[in-house]
């Protein structure tokens, strides 16, 4: 076959043929033919000019036609040297080819129809004139009806002024967009680049550290042009401008779907049964990997009391990742990221994280509540799961309609619980509640008005009474955007709407005791000032202790916790005298022994509904340290 | 490096175009051109620009050998093709062989390979070259720097498209001189597919996204099937086609017209005419280089069948290393069987609005094989296409999302038809007549190129690199 194509001397029956072929294009664009096609394409432009009667066709065909012959002329001088000998036969037919072009003479010059006598006057000097160049007398109408049909072709300086107009408006145009880009690049050097994001809460990429392997395998590249982006100095401002256009894309209620995922069915609480215990990880169980294990076992030989020792909290902190992936849970959450919310509803100013119920997330979590409170029989152990701004603040029917309402999984998770737990459903009080601030408006938290009901709940099922909340002093800061904001993109509507946090500072003691990521005990504020949720506790670390100097019963409290107990742990203060405070995520995982140490009476685990996953009710258990 | 980042714009750009307009001749011109495609390319790692060069170096070789011992071509082709062929085939179809192999076994063999940037674009332009070279359609390359811009120049070398190097030779050596009218001619259709790309393409892929995920997918609604099966066709031709108009715009700058590679394939009459629109110098190589020496359609019918299926295979394949790729290339390659049977039984093609309305069911099916790869996923998504994956009809979340962008959707759908430039070609029409005329038509341009640039600017701040769709090949 590619022999017979080799033979082919005729170009049209190979052509023909492979238009024929019909398998993908009619339309030959390939570069074997495109000499040819030119050919007979610019033949065909020609004849339709002068059919057609179209003035700006010939006048353009006409201008760019010497524009390329001035650049023939030029370029041909520079690339005559280096120009390669076989190159030559191609470079020849290509003259050829533009010889037969009736636009030029082989003169190279614009074709003029010259009078006979002219034509013949010229030659008797000496120069050569082809006789195309003559007026031909056979065609007497056609070739000066070519040159009056264009008022241009008669008026060569109409030709050069259009040329001059475009060539003027073109450096204009270039001009701008010039100045646009090079306006980008000069704030991008002028200007501070920015190393941290408030609105995202996290550190921007830092510009890259060039090794020999980050540029052979190109990760020092990207990390370059990462760093670029990430650090542009207006880029917030930019965001804010781009989600205001983006607002107006469409209509109706805002909807921001980050992590798309459906609801399980909510079982009838009637009908179920109380959650098996769980395994305790530390025991030879199909679900950690044997380093993992070896890993605990060896940990809690060492059996530290309360605080550990800066070396082994830096190693748990950053081995706590690959410790919570070796223990292999099924849906893939990552416990030591920030909390991230999967889709946002945004109505009437407000944000709302759509809760999509995960049966089996929510009976791990009833496990695992059950299997803590079996293994600390001396304990009271609270169950204080909380709800958030979607199953409060919005009606069932929307609710229903987003993804299912929220209260029975609440009366689910609880039906599931056994009769060691004490459970705490803060889910009504809330309710009753829920026309005041309970909530932020762009931020997934819970306000300190909403902990402190879900206190006064917890206090309900204790026996003891709550503190009245006007007996607190309060700390006012406005001008709160939370995450909401940042994961909406910067959405506008909620940006006109931001929040006040109003804390209620502890009347005992407004002074904590905190264990840092790194080890260090410092003292720190309970209330601090600022305007983000880390007024409270400072936001999440591996533990807090508070002691009441008002209280000495003994009574003390541990709070095991994600970031919703931060706006609830101060109410704690006053109720107890000693108050621990765990963030589940990264405390040390020795719990059982510290509670056991510090003689601590109760136990309140808390973990928000968005947050309830298997991964996470895993790994609250694992932090407990239970031995068989 | 990718076009659309504040990077390339605001640093390499304007860079290039400095060090390209200071350039006095056009070999200067040539070498900057070249130096600066050589770091464009280094960004993705020096490893693989070495390898390109590498591979260049030995069809530049080859080419040579071709030239100087004819009696010996055949073996020469031969070489490179396989050499070519199989540096793509290693590094990028190791893992769907172990893969395929390791799931026959029961085990994971895969490994972790890099896939080099552009590679499955400059091999193809590397073997349509030797390919040229031994049919003797053109002579071969003897300056190595030349055919090494021919492989790696900026514009084409991630996923331009796949340019042919005689017409690349020739605007090499003679183009269009360093002026502003080329410059804004040029800059005009990069702004346009800079716009596509960063405006349309990206927030679309955000949609599809959140509609119809590529995982999660077995618990899509109906509704979420069909408008991400939609949207998902809209991302795809506005990214890439975006990417040719920003390619195209970028040799124009500098006076190169590479082909065009998209002529609107959404307004396409039947299969054959989609992929007479779609991605066209993919299938023009695989026509000139790959059908044409099978045999073409001259021979028996069972020939001619397998040929095809030959091709429409490789073709997928060519897209992504999975199965669902091949099949999706099947797919296409069946449906171009059926339309020449049927042509050649009724004698004519479908009328024009039911070939249309066949046409887009057609593609957006085939770019539902496209998206997963994972074909427990696929099964669920083309059952819940049909409304047989248990899943409710529409859900509010969904609902909700194409509500919010529903003027975006139906922008975007207008702007996959040639309306916009109908209306352009239409307006030029009447205003370039006269002076003033042009000079609103001069101006109109100006300010849409602003707006445009200023508009993706702010678009690309918020984004941190967001590949291209078919940065993978």
């Amino acid at each position: 076959m590619m022999d017979e194509n080799e033979k082919q001397p005729d170009f049209s029956e190979n052509e023909k043929e492979l238009i024929d072929e019909d398998y993908t294009a009619d339309i030959d664009l390939s570069g074997y033919f495109l000499e040819k096609a030119r050919i007979q394409e610019e033949e065909k432009k020609a004849e339709e000019t002068r059919k057609k009667e179209k003035e700006e066709k010939s006048k353009a065909v006409q201008e760019d036609r010497e524009e390329k012959k001035e650049e023939m002329a030029e370029a041909g001088e520079t690339g005559k040297k280096a120009k390669p000998e076989s190159f030559e036969q191609a470079d020849q037919a290509f003259e050829k080819a533009k010889e037969g072009r009736k636009a030029f003479s082989s003169t190279g010059m614009p074709k003029i129809q010259l009078d006979s006598s002219v034509a013949a006057e010229i030659r008797s000097l000496g120069i050569q004139i082809p006789k195309a160049e003559e007026k031909q007398e056979e065609e007497p109408v056609e070739e000066p009806e070519q040159q009056t049909i264009s008022p241009s072709a008669a008026v060569p300086d109409h030709r050069a002024a259009v040329k001059a107009q475009r060539r003027r408006w073109s450096r204009f145009y270039v001009a701008v967009c010039a100045a646009i880009v090079l306006c980008v690049t000069a704030m991008g050097i002028v200007l501070h680049r920015p190393s941290h994001s408030e609105v995202e809460k996290r550190d921007l990429a830092s510009f890259p550290k060039i090794s020999l392997a980050g540029v052979m395998d190109g990760s020092f590249f990207s990390d370059l042009m990462t760093w670029y982006a990430d650090t542009y100095p207006v880029r917030e401002q930019m965001i804010s401008a781009e989600a205001s256009i983006q607002d107006h894309y469409g209509i109706g209620q805002r909807i921001v779907i980050k992590d798309a995922a459906t609801a399980d069915a909510v079982p009838d609480a009637d009908k179920v049964d109380v959650a098996p215990t769980l395994e305790i990880p530390s025991a030879a169980s199909s679900d950690s990997s044997e380093e993992s294990t070896a890993a605990e076992t060896a940990e809690t030989a060492e059996s530290s009391a309360g605080v550990s020792t800066a070396e082994e909290t830096a190693e748990k902190d950053g081995s706590a990742s690959t410790e919570s992936s070796e223990e292999n849970a099924p849906d893939g959450a990552i416990t030591d990221e920030p909390e991230a919310v999967g889709t946002i509803y945004i109505a009437g100013g407000s944000g709302f994280s759509v809760y999509f119920f995960n049966k089996e997330a929510v009976d791990t979590y009833a496990s695992m509540v059950n299997t803590v409170a079996a293994h600390l029989p001396d304990c009271d152990v609270y169950a204080m799961p909380t709800p958030n701004n979607f199953g409060i603040m919005l009606s069932e029917d929307i609710q229903r309609e987003l993804s299912q309402p929220e209260q029975g999984v609440f009366t689910y998770m609880f039906a599931k619980m056994s009769d060691d737990v004490k459970k705490v459903n803060v889910y009504q009080n809330l309710l009753d509640h829920n026309s005041e601030y309970v909530y932020f408006r762009t931020d997934h938290h819970w306000t300190a008005l909403g902990a402190y009901y879900a206190y006064e709940t917890f206090c309900d099922i204790k026996g003891i009474t709550p503190t009245p909340i006007d007996s607190y002093r309060t700390q006012v800061s406005e001008g709160f955007l939370g995450s909401y904001y940042a994961y909406s993109n910067h959405s506008p509507e909620l940006a006109a709407n931001p929040d006040t946090i109003t804390a209620y500072i502890p009347i005992a003691t407004n002074t904590m005791k905190m264990t840092q990521a790194d080890g260090s005990v410092v003292d720190y504020p309970i209330i601090q000032g600022g305007d983000t949720y880390s007024v409270f506790i400072g936001g999440d670390e591996p533990l807090e202790v508070i002691d009441n100097p008002d209280l000495n019963d003994g009574s003390s409290v541990i709070l095991i916790k994600d970031s919703y107990g931060d706006a609830f742990a101060p109410f704690l203060v006053d109720s107890y005298d000693k108050v621990y405070i765990a963030d589940f995520r990264y405390c040390d995982p020795h719990l059982a022994q510290f509670i056991t140490d510090n003689n601590i009476h109760d136990v309140i685990l808390e973990n928000n509904v968005e947050f309830l996953t298997t991964q996470n009710a895993t790994k609250v258990l694992a932090d407990f340290g239970f031995t068989q | 490096m990718s076009f659309s980042t504040l990077f390339f714009l605001a640093i390499f750009l304007p860079l290039f175009l400095l060090c390209y307009g200071l350039a006095p001749r056009l070999a200067a011109k040539n070498r900057v051109f070249l130096v600066f495609s050589l770091i464009f390319y280094a960004f993705s790692g020096v490893s693989y620009l070495l390898l390109a060069v590498g591979l260049t170096l030995l069809a530049y070789v080859l080419g040579r050998l071709m030239e100087q011992h004819p009696e010996k071509k055949k073996t020469f082709l031969i070489l490179g093709c396989a050499a070519l062929l199989a540096a793509l085939g290693i590094f990028k179809y190791t893992n769907f062989v172990l893969g395929t192999v390791g799931a026959l076994a029961g085990k994971d063999l895969t490994l972790s390979i890099a896939l080099p940037l552009g590679i499955s674009f400059y091999s193809f332009k590397l073997i349509s070259y030797l390919s040229d070279v031994y049919h003797e359609r053109i002579p071969a390359e003897h300056r190595f720097q030349d055919l090494l811009l021919f492989a790696v120049n900026f514009q084409t070398v991630t996923q331009g498209p796949i340019i042919r190097y005689e017409g690349f030779y020739q605007e090499l050596h003679h183009r269009m001189k360093f002026r502003s009218p080329q410059i804004a001619d040029g800059t005009f259709r990069f702004c346009v597919g800079l716009a596509k790309k960063v405006l349309l393409a990206d927030h679309m892929g955000e949609i599809v996204d959140a509609v119809l995920p590529v995982s999660g997918a077995g618990s899509a609604s109906v509704a979420a099937c069909w408008a991400g099966a939609v949207c998902y066709s809209l991302q795809l031709y506005l990214d890439f086609s975006a990417y040719s108009d920003m390619a195209i715009g970028l040799g124009q700058m500098i006076g190169f017209h590479f082909m065009e590679n998209f002529n609107y394939p959404y307004i396409a009459r039947n299969v054959r005419d989609f992929w007479r629109r779609w991605h066209i110098s993919l299938s023009s190589f695989f026509r000139d280089y790959v059908y044409i020496p099978l045999g073409g359609s001259r021979v028996s019918f069972g020939r001619l069948f397998l040929n095809v299926m030959i091709v429409w295979a490789l073709t997928g394949l060519w897209h992504g290393a999975s199965w669902n790729f091949v099949l999706w290339g099947l797919y296409y390659g069946i449906l171009v069987m059926i339309e020449n049977l049927w042509k050649k039984k009724v004698g004519h093609d479908l009328p024009s609005v039911l070939g249309h309305i066949y046409t887009i069911f057609v593609f957006v099916f085939g770019w539902v094989l496209f998206r997963f790869s994972d074909f427990t996923a696929l099964r669920l998504v083309i059952r819940g296409l049909f409304g047989g994956n248990g899943q409710p009809l529409i859900t509010t979340p969904v609902a909700l999302t194409l509500e919010n962008n529903l003027f975006f959707l139906i922008f975007c759908v207008l702007a996959s038809t040639p309306i916009f430039r109908a209306a352009a070609q239409k307006i030029q029409g009447k205003l370039s007549l006269t002076v003033s005329g042009r000079r609103g038509q001069y101006l109109l341009m100006t300010a849409l190129s602003a707006l445009l640039l200023v508009l993706c600017i702010l678009a690309m701040a918020g984004q941190t690199y967001t590949p291209f769709l078919y940065n993978q090949f």
